[in-house]
């Protein structure tokens, strides 16, 4: 499902697209916006499709209140905003308007964890972990346009609050869509083999191929699977993939508590005698602002970086 | 007044009496939020007893969003009315095991919403006016609120939203009785200051300026006449209701 290296194109403008179509197919979706959508990528919609457009203006919080009483009349809303803002601004909300609801809720956050060029207050590196704790809820880091534009396909048809990461801009589409089929909970296998066994989700499961090339081109045996889903996740694949491997990595664009690493500590640690556990991420840390290049490269994340601590992982 | 007008005021005195002895049964039992109860069961008799339009399948055509959860006691003392909950169900409240919560959770029989974060809830309600006129419904959306959410900031993101959206559909009921738990109120808001968040609202459509004018005349009405009915409540009295609606239709804010 992995497209070869010759094949991985970048799409420009992708969430337009994506939400284009989606509202084009299915009547009762609302897209909402809090004062950025043309920061989102949202412009068809909001000229061709004006009746699926609600803009909230610039509150986070009445626009997850306003989605959830859309909900309540027998729309689809999906709220769009920056991750740090949908995460931290508007909790409350997600949890008491959305998430107690049997209606179907749909929060992206956009520019999520250091994808922002602006440190901290743009950036949400706790969002995953935030979102995760709450009870029922669905939660989403889709890695590339493939499985984003899936995952919000499906997350229409799935009741209760369903909080998504969103990709911007010009970004990557590694995954086949033909042959990749998104499904909540389910992990994907991008690379088998033996050796160590690298876990990843959202943005840094693109961090995790690159790095997966370069480990591939120097014969390095590892895994690699793909989680999109945070939350509920098939803890049977897990399992079934971490005891596999004497050594497990995983990788992410958030916090290395909380986040992924967190999730698969709990999952092999209530089996217990599972393989170590390395957590690649922020630990505990706010990033510099800047360049994704240079935040990466701060933070050991960059491609070249990752296979050598992978690498090293193993000695 | 006329006959019939006379008639209906008594009917609805009739109804806020029932639903203050239901408050105060419940709140008997093991305390609650009588205060709210006793105060509000006058706007509660009119909204469920008169204003509210029914579907003729014995559900509310109309929808109520009671943003706080604090007041929903009077959507109980209601729903005991109506048969929605039997006041043996009711007399449960606040005991461990009892399925009737003080602040309910969406999805209890009769709300709408999870009511217990305050403030919250005028966003949804206003996110319901806009999807009824998406449909084409012409459902009046009522959201109560307490003077005390507008402490929070949410409130007037959600008003100001409403305003520029032109919800002609929404009314916003304020209990304006200058209590917050604490009695360190904060009166950083003014009569002016929510004109102001709803400067664009020009008017109403004229049958619910009608029908609110109605509700208004009855609402008053029956504060002044139940003035001498229980009087010492916990802790919350209805001193003023403010609505929002009413300086838009330029109608007298009523108060007793």
């Amino acid at each position: 499902m992995l497209l070869e290296r010759s094949g991985r194109k970048m799409v420009p403008s992708a969430f337009d697209d994506i939400s284009f179509n989606l509202c084009t197919r299915r009547k009762n979706v609302i897209m909402m916006s809090a004062d950025l959508s043309q920061y989102v990528d949202l412009y068809k919609v909001t000229k061709q499709l004006p009746d699926q457009y609600v803009e909230a203006g610039m509150a986070e919080q009445n626009q997850v209140g306003v989605a959830a009483g859309l909900a309540k009349t027998g729309f689809i809303p999906i709220t769009s905003t920056f991750a740090s803002y949908a995460s931290r601004r508007a909790f409350d909300q997600m949890v008491i308007c959305m998430g107690t609801s049997k209606n179907t809720g749909i929060c992206l956050g956009f520019t999520p964890g250091i994808s922002s060029p602006a440190p901290i207050h743009h950036q949400s590196t706790e969002d995953l972990g935030m979102t995760r704790a709450i009870a029922h809820a669905t939660v989403v880091d889709p890695m590339d346009v493939t499985d984003f534009a899936q995952a919000l396909d499906a997350a229409c048809d799935r009741p209760g609050l369903i909080y998504m990461r969103g990709h911007r801009g010009t970004t990557p589409r590694w995954l086949d869509p033909q042959s990749f089929k998104f499904q909540f909970g389910k992990t994907y296998l991008l690379r088998t083999g033996t050796g160590v066994g690298i876990i990843s989700c959202g943005h840094a499961s693109q961090w995790a191929v690159e790095a997966s090339d370069i480990l591939t081109d120097e014969g390095f045996e590892h895994s690699l699977l793909h989680v999109p889903t945070l939350k509920p996740v098939n803890e049977d694949e897990i399992i079934d993939f971490c005891f596999a491997h004497n050594q497990i990595v995983t990788v992410e664009n958030h916090q290395i508590s909380t986040g992924l690493g967190g999730l698969i500590a709990e999952i092999v640690t209530s089996i217990g005698g599972g393989p170590r556990i390395t957590r690649f991420g922020l630990p505990n840390t706010w990033a510099p602002g800047g360049s994704i290049k240079h935040i990466r490269s701060v933070f050991g994340l960059d491609a070249l970086s990752l296979a050598e601590r992978i690498k090293a992982v193993a000695q | 007044m006329t006959d019939k007008s006379k008639k209906r005021l008594k009917m609805l005195e009739l109804w806020a009496a029932k639903m203050r002895r239901n408050v105060v049964d419940v709140c008997m039992q093991r305390g609650g939020y009588a205060g709210q109860g006793v105060a509000l069961s006058d706007l509660g008799a009119c909204l469920f007893f008169d204003e509210m339009r029914k579907d003729g399948n014995g559900r509310y055509y109309d929808r109520f969003i009671n943003s706080n959860g604090h007041d929903t006691i009077i959507n109980f003392a209601a729903m005991a009315e109506l048969g929605v909950y039997t006041m043996d169900e009711l007399r449960t409240m606040g005991a461990d095991g009892s399925p009737i919560d003080q602040s309910p959770i969406e999805g209890a029989p009769g709300f709408e919403i999870t009511s217990g974060s305050l403030g919250t809830g005028v966003s949804q309600a206003a996110g319901i006016a806009l999807g009824e006129r998406k449909r084409g419904s012409d459902k009046r959306i009522y959201c109560l609120l307490s003077d005390g959410e507008l402490h929070e900031g949410s409130v007037w993101e959600a008003f100001m939203f409403a305003a520029h959206r032109k919800l002609s559909n929404f009314m916003i009921m304020i209990d304006n009785n200058d209590l917050v738990s604490r009695n360190h109120y904060i009166a950083g808001y003014s009569d002016f200051s929510l004109i102001r968040a709803f400067s664009v609202v020009k008017r109403q459509s004229m049958d619910f300026v009608a029908s609110f004018r109605r509700f208004c005349q009855a609402v008053t009405s029956l504060i002044i006449v139940s003035r001498s009915g229980i009087r010492r409540a916990r802790h919350c009295f209805v001193r003023t209701l403010i609505s929002i609606s009413a300086m838009f239709s330029q109608e007298p804010c009523f108060g007793v």
